[in-house]
């Protein structure tokens, strides 16, 4: 994986050359750099972005297309730090619920350990309750959706790092 | 030994209104006679009534009309739906059953039934008022095939198949409220609980909770909700045979449910908007981000609410809270 400092020095490099595209691509992160053009993030498949989408690194095939003066404030989220390698994401859209019913506590919190089986949240469309499976073990970093928000399929809901 | 006791059942019913020699149900099952008077005790300790007349043999008079596995099994005309049934008296949940059965393995067309829930719920675990004895309360396991975002159609599917059920049986004509409740007279007669395992490509399994108010005195539920809710023997003013209710229900559903997985959910969206609850009328929605009034005015292809809102947009629903 780049660092900063060397993501830094390609940008300066870039900037002075006639290149006008760099991509650079390892273990499934991919780091792009564009001449003009706007900050901006667009999953290469169909599914809706979420609003506070601002992934440069995911394990998905997601790219994150860079503007050469605003790379740095991008990057230093990202790179520096992932704080985790796996989204589950919605298979349907519906609304979530991050607990069984209003008066009982949430399945998971940020900091909670989970394991493949564990159930995270419910999804519901049309009354069908979808009871969703971590499927992965790992620690919960980030839970990306609020009680009783409609999710659309394939959303990322939460962020895991895996152990 | 259950096998074989399932097969008497059947050799005895077979022969309607005839006596069937001790001998020659032991030849038909390969047991001794001393093993066929073993099980006909034990079938009239379960309620069949059984004649045994000396040098006659065995006639089935009548099968018991409370529940049990052999009679729910008994005539079945379906290829899976119903084929594993479990049936216990009392549970906590037949839900929370066929979700352990499910995640344990249990084949498909699996179904879970209880004569009482001790906590019955419905979505969100509000409460279904379950604790007495004389509704349906069943829970069917299935794994089918499709895409998770298609689920939600098995949710107005088992809907269709509950009321076609009831037409046929009954003769009455009730209403779907959408997407799931049954509805006579504007009170719930059914409810239906759809609950899914799935990732984002793949069901692992799918439990179809069906709660309907069969038997019951209206005074056996509580009292807020005695206003909302009907019964079947209220209105007709006679039992039910549960037996051959639930029957026609599977059957009715293994139907629909091979059309839909051959044919899509069309076939099943038409029937469906025929029964519609309050069809063309006015609504209430409460969204997570909105509150208003629109027309109800249909179902997409995939089994959401379609709406006229005040501007005269329509608006898809796939999730509210609606007031009707």
């Amino acid at each position: 994986m780049l660092s900063i400092k060397e993501i830094n020095e390609l940008i300066e490099k870039i900037d002075q050359s006639s290149i006008d595209e760099f991509s650079y691509e390892s273990n499934g992160d991919k780091v792009t750099l564009k001449k003009n053009t706007e900050v901006h993030y667009t999953p290469k498949e169909s599914a809706p972005a979420h609003p506070n989408q601002e992934i440069v690194k995911t394990n998905s095939n997601q790219t994150a297309e860079i503007n050469n003066e605003e790379a740095q404030e991008q990057v230093d989220t990202t790179t520096n730090s992932p704080t985790y390698d796996y989204e589950i994401v919605s298979p349907m859209v519906g609304t979530f619920y991050s607990s069984p019913s209003p008066d009982k506590p949430a399945y998971v919190n940020q900091g909670d350990k989970v394991s493949e089986s564990t159930i995270v949240c419910i999804v519901e469309a049309m009354k069908l309750f979808n009871e969703i499976e971590a499927e992965i073990n790992g620690e919960i970093t980030e839970v990306l959706a609020e009680n009783g928000e409609l999710v659309e399929y394939g959303q990322p809901l939460f962020r895991v790092k895996k152990v | 030994m259950k096998k074989n006791k399932e097969r008497l059942i059947s050799l005895l019913a077979s022969s309607k209104n005839a006596y069937i020699s001790g001998e020659n149900l032991s030849e038909e099952l390969q047991v001794t006679r001393t093993s066929i008077w073993k099980y006909i005790k034990e079938l009239k300790e379960e309620g069949y009534e059984i004649e045994a007349i000396r040098k006659k043999g065995y006639m089935l008079k009548q099968i018991p009309l409370h529940l049990s596995e052999s009679v729910l099994k008994w005539d079945l005309k379906t290829a899976f739906i119903g084929q594993n049934i479990i049936y216990r008296p009392v549970l906590s949940s037949t839900q929370d059953m066929a979700h352990e059965l499910a995640r344990s393995g249990c084949e498909a067309g699996t179904l879970v039934i209880a004569d009482k829930q001790t906590s019955g719920r419905g979505r969100l675990n509000r409460e279904w008022e379950s604790n007495h004895s004389g509704g349906i309360w069943m829970s069917l396991v299935l794994r089918p095939e499709i895409a998770p975002n298609n689920a939600p159609q098995l949710t107005l599917l088992s809907a269709v198949a509950v009321s076609n059920a009831i037409e046929k049986l009954l003769a009455i004509d009730v209403q779907i409220k959408w997407p799931n409740d049954i509805f006579l007279h504007n009170k719930k007669l059914a409810g239906i609980l759809t609950e899914m395992q799935a990732e984002v490509d793949k069901i692992n399994y799918l439990v179809i909770g069906i709660g309907i108010n069969v038997n019951q005195q209206i005074e056996v539920f509580g009292e807020e909700l005695q206003s909302k809710v009907i019964s079947l023997k209220e209105l007709l003013d006679q039992e039910i045979d549960r037996k051959t209710f639930i029957h026609c229900i599977l059957e009715e559903f293994e139907l629909l449910y091979n059309d839909y997985l051959e044919n899509g959910f069309k076939p099943i969206q038409k029937s469906w908007v025929d029964k519609a609850y309050k069809i063309g009328e006015e609504i209430s929605l409460k969204t997570p981000k909105k509150n208003f009034k629109a027309i109800f005015e249909g179902i997409e292809h995939d089994g959401s609410l379609l709406v006229e809102n005040s501007n005269g947009d329509i608006e898809k629903i796939y999730s509210a809270e609606i007031d009707w």
